[in-house]
């Protein structure tokens, strides 16, 4: 059953997503013929360009996040929850669903957004930008994947974390958003507390099991595990034993 | 062995605050069609809701075939929301093949069958028909489920006599004669022939549980009047 919503889940959130990516590489080949046939021209012509361009990007970087957290909040707390609440699913599958699709097409819009933005900057100077040169260069078995790891982690914690907020909203009859929005002030107060805290402790706790004080990704890496099976286990129990569909 | 069994149900939306239901406990027997009647505001969607699994209660308990509300129960119960609760940006064909997907029980041939007969385009997107079509495509979907209890909240609720004539026959000629539906409405005159017994809900209570024939027979009142009698002195 998880593999039938994934498949439903794609589909309902690529007809938003597939145009967005499509854009974003339009703007990328914009880009790139516009850095060539503004070269020569005066600076202020490059600091438009560059300015309206990183601003298309950065919305465009927020917007499957935005999307993810609206369509959970559509799909399964207003009316379409009806239908979604009693199919033959379980809550934690439900749950699964959501974020996995929304990790997923986080992690390939900040794909899409590197390759248009090599798209500019190719145009602008004919070299890629420094990123992919550290990637080619990066031992493959250590930082690539350290970083692919951390990324898909702090994705999948992030997307999680609204999920809570939203699950937590529901269980208040009105203002439901506003319930969520406060839920999710405090859960991201709280869990940077905690991390800012982890960061400064980290140090000799690491060198205490590693015998190396030169990195925090471990202890990193064992809080967002930590955050993510809470939020999971907190979101899926709201989900089951306080569903409120008023 | 009942099909459901509410025992003692409670449920209150805030801890402090008035019950919505109080204290309610009914049963129904399977291969029966059982009106949940009583005025808007009584409680019946709420008591539809925690039987679906879609609410939790206060106090008390559902059981499904002797189970509490979750997935097992969810392969055996077709609901009937009191809106629309499918995707707009879908086609019709595209919601069978939903439903063909997750419920083992849904025939997919009825279906067609049924949106033929009413001269629906299978091809057509949702946003695109109007709402009483709507309605009539999500009755279909429910309807065309081998199920064992069918909840239906107000289905001839915002449709005309000549679709509510056409929904009720559809109920009646598609429930399997071991299935039991439970249907809620306020309307009481246009849905009272098919009814083989009647739940009377008002402000959250339970205040008559009889068969259609008993309230004919002994009372000497259609379940209308009666209907009128009770709540008329509420």
């Amino acid at each position: 059953m998880l593999g039938k919503l994934i498949k439903y889940e794609f589909k309902a959130t690529a007809r938003w997503f597939l145009p967005a990516f499509g854009v974003a590489l339009l703007f990328g080949l914009v880009g790139l013929v516009a850095q060539v046939a503004i070269a020569g021209r005066p600076d202020w012509w490059v600091v438009i360009s560059t300015v309206l361009y990183g601003a298309l990007i950065l919305a465009f970087l927020t917007f499957p996040l935005i999307m993810s957290i609206w369509h959970f909040n559509h799909d399964l707390l207003t009316d379409r929850g009806y239908l979604m609440f009693t199919l033959p699913v379980t809550a934690a599958q439900l749950l699964w669903t959501k974020v996995i699709v929304a990790t997923v097409w986080q992690v390939l819009s900040v794909v899409v957004a590197l390759v248009s933005t090599s798209l500019v900057a190719v145009g602008s100077d004919g070299q890629l930008p420094l990123i992919w040169r550290l990637i080619a260069e990066s031992d493959p078995r250590s930082e690539v994947i350290l970083l692919v790891i951390l990324i898909v982690f702090g994705v999948f914690g992030s997307v999680l974390m609204y999920f809570t907020s939203l699950a937590f909203g529901q269980l208040f009859n009105k203002h439901r958003i506003a319930a969520a929005l406060g839920a999710s002030l405090v859960l991201y107060m709280v869990t940077h507390i905690i991390a800012v805290f982890a960061l400064i402790t980290s140090e000799p706790i690491n060198k205490l099991f590693t015998g190396r004080s030169d990195t925090t990704f471990l202890p990193m890496v064992a809080l967002m595990i930590l955050y993510n099976v809470g939020y999971f286990l907190v979101t899926r129990n709201l989900l089951t034993k306080k569903l409120n569909l008023v | 062995m009942s099909i459901l069994e509410v025992k003692e149900l409670t449920k209150r939306y805030t801890k402090s605050g008035p019950a919505v239901l109080g204290n309610v406990s009914i049963t129904l027997e399977a291969g029966k069609i059982v009106g949940l009647l009583g005025p808007n505001g009584s409680g019946k969607t709420t008591l539809i809701k925690i039987i679906c699994g879609l609410l939790t209660c206060s106090e008390g308990q559902v059981l499904v075939e002797g189970k509490a509300p979750g997935r097992e129960t969810k392969k055996i119960v077709a609901y009937l929301p009191d809106t629309s609760y499918l995707s707009d940006w879908m086609r019709v064909d595209q919601v069978l093949e939903f439903f063909t997907d997750f419920y083992a029980d849904f025939d997919k041939a009825r279906a067609l069958k049924m949106l033929s007969l009413l001269q629906i385009d299978p091809k057509s997107r949702l946003k695109s028909l109007s709402k009483g079509t709507k309605e009539k495509v999500q009755l279909i979907l429910v309807m065309s489920r081998d199920a064992k209890l069918y909840v239906l909240d107000e289905p001839i609720g915002g449709v005309d006599p000549a679709a509510r004539d056409y929904i009720l026959k559809t109920i009646i000629t598609n429930y399997s004669p071991d299935a039991t539906v439970l249907i809620a409405t306020h309307l009481i005159a246009d849905i009272e022939s098919v009814l083989d017994e009647v739940i009377f809900v008002n402000q959250g209570v339970v205040v008559l549980q009889d068969t259609v024939d008993h309230i004919r027979e002994e009372r000497g009142q259609s379940v209308d009047e009666m209907f009128r009698e009770v709540f008329a002195a509420c």
